[in-house]
């Protein structure tokens, strides 16, 4: 049965996802402007919004913890996962704006390829660059993020 | 929390080092990287760093569990259950007196939750208005009144409100009677509803709007998402709120959401009456037909624009099957002037009815109209049975294709996603591409079997969606994906077939062939799918492959990368193609495909003399046939050359109807075979045929440009404009488009637009080089100057090499010199491969009653009036003139 319900959840946020996605394809869809690279741009928007989305909810998971007890519907196995999951995401986005502030184009490099699944060229196409240097930018962003994460300057 | 570093850090420069620093030890083996930094790096702390990030990467490079899928990929899982964690945080445990059992949705006002009532017993709706809205005081004031007045409505199209109150931390909610159905919305998203559903739906939405103005209640917000589909008719929810919250949203700054449904005088916010809500009706009418708004743009500016001040494509022109009167009543419910609109709800409703007592007979009408809706292009009938011969049967299979319902057959119907590749994919992409063409070929050649659109298809999976949503939303029973492995000549292909209903897995298999076992693999799983899927599949393709002698694998190879490069239309991809194609004859001499290849790509080569490129592609043709009378594309390409070069029109139908009869999924079948028609007059066969063409294949806008020349040659200038433009917004770069949208242009008289399209044209359009297309336009538009440079220049041009005659000709006809244009025209019967589309081409209309061309056409072979093309026909051609 709870495996049952975990999918269901999983159906509501695809749709959810999948309806910000759609929603946004619609808006960019009716503009005759659009090309192949246009179809790049618009995914790198639309894992932009994913990681909006799913910092937000960390956020707000955050803070109902740490708050009144609000009526928790899920299951009691699976707390402790979420809530690690949602510091992960905190951390991950500091660690995101940290490098942003160093070389934003890696950071959004990481944008597309973790929160937008997106393959090297489309990334590529999304940023105007190179595949080599999204290649390139994905090691180095890669590491140092990773290494933010585990605490920085030894 | 992690570590920040000291600001100093934060400079570009210091960046841009690191980058160098980190790359370069990346490149140089770990034993020497020390000394490289020592010597590179004269900061130490920035060599520290460096140090310590290429350690963090050799432990993300190797597979440690420590590292394993650090930022590989978004757990989807997880991040369901946040999402739907942090929501459920916010769910409250009652909301006044009603316990609440779960969330129903999220609107723009607030959320809405399923709730029981424990003292009446029973189920309602509760909707919780938003922290901000329930804040405003003044706001909610006036709310609690108007929601009061729309409470006393008790009508059974309207959703009854039961109760308005605060909650015990001041938040404004409404308990409304809860119904089970899905919103408008949900099933809008499945696609065009069947136009009597439509119609009642509208009818009910009408009668609740006009209960309710009655009691001078205007809704505002009337939109597919405040439509509730339940067992007993549409149900309109959110009366009068739409006004409050409206208020109090623009007074704290916030979006009411899309302007889609908004009126104009909404969008101005003054002059609102009831007749607002007819307006937005319209809009809800409209998108439930044609599956799309009336007004696409892309939101904010761009859209209030579109809705002030442009007029709407006709319902009836995106569906041929709507009657013309209920077209005309979306019209009028869309009139920009509320004055013009129905002056009451009751007024609409009596035209609903009366055209739902008067619907026509559901066949398409014959001859009538038709275009591609940008998302209703999603289902591919393999309509491979019906072919070329019986006209009316093309037709009505036709507008099946071209509008699905989804009621009907879900069962053998198939989303198949695009093979993705892995491991280093770069040079072997064109392999990954070929398998997915293979596997698309044999699944649309099966006619029980309705294979979804590729293009929304991307689109539908981008964002992480899963099997379910794609296929909820493609309407498909199932779908198919699969990846590509390539090493060293072989491939490892698996595939998998999944199930819409829960995502279950049905089917999976690997292959592990030889590259050129592509044919092979895609019929297997072919095979397996249409087993699994319970659909027959015809056995006379199944033993015309088999009788195909397979090619050897290095040529098969060389002959997939030059497809590849021809399907690049560029003169470069041309030329690469040619090499490839010459050898993969070089190993394999008894490759039929290769030598069609080849042909094909000497007959695109433009520079050199038609006759010229015949003579060498004639024979390759020959060859082919030869070793292969039942290839398909042997007989287009012998087709195609009988008609250009050798004008030998019987030769040609022969072979082209013999191609189509062969290999009835390929859309260059349909896309020949209409293009020989229009040559010889026979104009409402090719365009039966190209919509067959429609239904057969997914929209690409090579196709959709062909769609639209031959509607444009059957006079169809308004159509044609509308498939182009959609097709732009598929693909701007393909060059043809524009030489046949702005040729549409200038047919309709849109000179402007016409001219800027004729500039971008990069490729010919149907025979007319893109100079002598551009110097036609402007010849005919009045920009004479222009036009006579282009012309004396290829005047000039062709005293010196060869020049295309009709060029010359269209460039003259422009300037209005006809005895000059004459001249050349006389020039073509002599002049191999310079085709000229005597009956359907519009230019011609000035010269085509002159006896000089009478005699050119005589010389071609071809009768002498079209067979079958109407007076009015004629009389409806012709370019206005400045």
């Amino acid at each position: 049965m709870a495996r049952r319900q975990l999918s269901r959840q999983h159906d509501r946020y695809t749709l959810q996802t999948t309806e910000l996605v759609h929603e946004a394809y619609l808006r960019l869809a009716g503009d005759p402007r659009v090309t192949q690279r246009g179809r790049a741009y618009f995914y790198a928007a639309a894992a932009r919004a994913m990681r909006q989305v799913l910092v937000d909810a960390a956020r707000r998971r955050n803070a109902t913890k740490r708050g009144s007890g609000a009526a928790a519907l899920s299951l009691d196995e699976q707390v402790g996962t979420v809530d690690a999951y949602a510091d992960q995401l905190l951390d991950l986005d500091d660690a995101l704006r940290e490098l942003e502030r160093r070389n934003a184009r890696s950071a959004r490099v990481v944008v597309c390829r973790f929160f937008g699944g997106m393959s090297v060229e489309d990334t590529a196409q999304a940023l105007g660059v190179s595949p080599r240097s999204v290649k390139s930018d994905w090691a180095l962003a890669r590491a140092w993020l990773y290494d933010a994460l585990r605490g920085g300057a030894g | 929390m992690i570590a920040h570093r000291s600001s100093d850090d934060g400079d570009a420069g210091r960046w841009a080092q690191l980058e160098q620093l980190f790359a370069a030890a990346l490149d140089t083996p770990p034993e020497q990287r020390d000394a490289l930094l020592e010597s590179d790096c004269a900061d130490v702390t920035l060599r520290a760093e460096v140090r310590r990030l290429l350690a963090r990467h050799d432990v993300l490079a190797s597979s440690s569990d420590q590292s394993e899928g650090f930022l590989a990929s978004l757990d989807i899982g997880r991040a369901a259950q946040l999402l739907d964690a942090a929501s459920s945080a916010d769910t409250p445990r009652s909301i006044g007196r009603y316990e609440v059992v779960r969330r129903l949705g999220r609107g723009a006002t607030g959320v809405v939750y399923l709730a029981h009532d424990p003292l009446l017993e029973r189920d309602v709706a509760v909707k919780l208005l938003s922290a901000d809205l329930s804040a405003d005081h003044v706001g909610t004031l006036r709310f609690e009144q108007e929601a009061r007045t729309a409470s006393a409505l008790d009508h059974p199209r309207v959703v009854t409100i039961y109760e308005i109150g605060r909650t015990d931390d001041e938040r404004l909610f409404i308990a409304m009677a809860f119904h089970e159905g899905k919103t408008l919305r949900e099933r809008i998203a499945e696609g065009p509803l069947p136009i009597d559903a439509a119609v009642r739906i509208a009818s009910e939405i009408a009668e609740g709007l006009e209960a309710a103005h009655a009691r001078r209640i205007i809704h505002r917000d009337v939109k597919p998402e405040n439509v509730l589909l339940t067992a007993r008719g549409a149900c309109i929810l959110d009366f009068g709120i739409a006004k409050i919250a409206g208020e109090t949203l623009t007074r704290t700054g916030a979006a009411l959401g899309t302007a889609a449904y908004m009126s104009p005088e909404q969008t101005r916010g003054a002059g609102i009456d009831e007749r607002t809500d007819l307006w937005s009706l319209g809009v809800v009418l409209y998108e439930m037909l044609a599956g799309d708004r009336p007004f696409r743009s892309a939101g904010g500016e761009a859209l209030v624009y579109a809705v002030r001040h442009d007029t709407p494509l006709a319902v009836d022109v995106k569906r041929p099957e709507v009657p013309r009167s209920l077209a005309a009543i979306v019209a009028r419910c869309l009139e920009k002037e509320p004055s013009r609109r129905y002056a009451s709800a009751s007024e609409l409703l009596h035209s609903l009815r009366s055209s739902a007592a008067a619907t026509p007979d559901r066949r398409v009408r014959e001859g009538r109209r038709w275009i591609i809706g940008a998302m209703t292009l999603l289902a591919i009938c393999a309509a491979g049975a019906a072919v070329a011969s019986r006209r009316d049967d093309l037709v009505r299979l036709t507008a099946r294709g071209v509008t699905p319902t989804l009621s009907s057959g879900r069962a053998g119907s198939i989303a198949l996603m695009p093979f993705t590749s892995v491991g280093d994919a770069g040079k072997h992409g064109y392999l990954t591409e070929g398998m997915t063409s293979e596997v698309m070929l044999q699944l649309a050649s099966v006619p029980q079997l309705r294979v979804a659109d590729p293009v929304a298809l991307l689109i539908a999976s981008k964002g992480g969606a899963d099997v379910r949503t794609i296929a909820a939303r493609l309407g498909t029973a199932a779908l198919l994906r699969g990846t590509v492995r390539h090493a060293d000549g072989r491939m490892l292909v698996t595939a998998e077939l999944l199930e819409s209903e829960h995502g279950k897995r049905l089917w999976s298999r690997s292959y592990d062939r030889p590259s050129s076992d592509a044919l092979a693999i895609a019929e297997d799983i072919r095979r397996e799918v249409t087993t699994e899927l319970g659909v027959a599949t015809p056995a006379q393709s199944a033993q015309r492959s088999t009788a195909r002698a397979r090619p050897d694998s290095a040529a098969y190879d060389l002959y997939l990368r030059g497809r590849f490069a021809y399907d690049q239309r560029t003169p470069a991809g041309l030329a690469e193609a040619g090499v490839y194609f010459r050898e993969a004859i070089a190993h394999d001499s008894s490759f039929a495909r290769a030598y069609i290849g080849l042909a094909d790509v000497l007959q695109s080569a433009q520079e050199s003399r038609a006759d010229e490129r015949y003579r060498r592609a004639k024979p390759l043709v020959a060859r082919a046939l030869a070793l292969d009378s039942t290839l398909a594309e042997a007989h287009r390409s012998a087709g195609w050359m009988a008609m250009w070069y050798d004008r030998d029109w019987a030769a040609a139908e022969r072979h082209l109807r013999r191609a189509l009869a062969l290999d009835p999924s390929n859309i260059w079948m349909y896309h020949s075979l209409a293009a020989y028609f229009s040559a010889v007059g026979r104009t409402e066969e090719s365009l039966a045929l190209t919509r067959q063409a429609t239904a057969i294949d997914p929209v690409s806008s090579a196709t959709a440009t062909h769609i639209g020349l031959h509607l444009f040659w059957n006079r169809r200038y308004d159509e044609a404009i509308a498939v182009l433009e959609h097709a732009l917004t598929v693909d701007t770069t393909w060059k043809r488009t524009h030489a046949v949208l702005g040729r549409a242009y200038l047919a309709v008289g849109r000179n402007d637009d016409a001219i800027r399209a004729l500039r971008r044209t990069g490729y010919e359009y149907a025979a007319f080089s893109p100079e002598a297309s551009l110097a036609y336009g402007l010849g005919v538009t009045g920009h004479t100057a222009e036009a006579r440079d282009i012309t004396d220049r290829l005047e000039q041009r062709a005293r010196g090499s060869y020049v295309r005659p009709v060029d010359l000709v269209a460039a003259h006809l422009g300037l209005g010199d006809t005895a000059r244009a004459l001249d050349w025209a006389e020039r073509i019967p002599d002049d191999r491969g310079s085709m000229i589309f005597v009956f359907s081409e519009p230019m011609y209309d000035a010269i085509r009653d002159t006896p000089r061309f009478r005699r050119v056409i005589a010389r071609l072979g071809l009768p002498a009036t079209a067979p079958r093309t109407t007076a009015q026909d004629r009389a409806r051609a012709g370019v206005t003139r400045r």
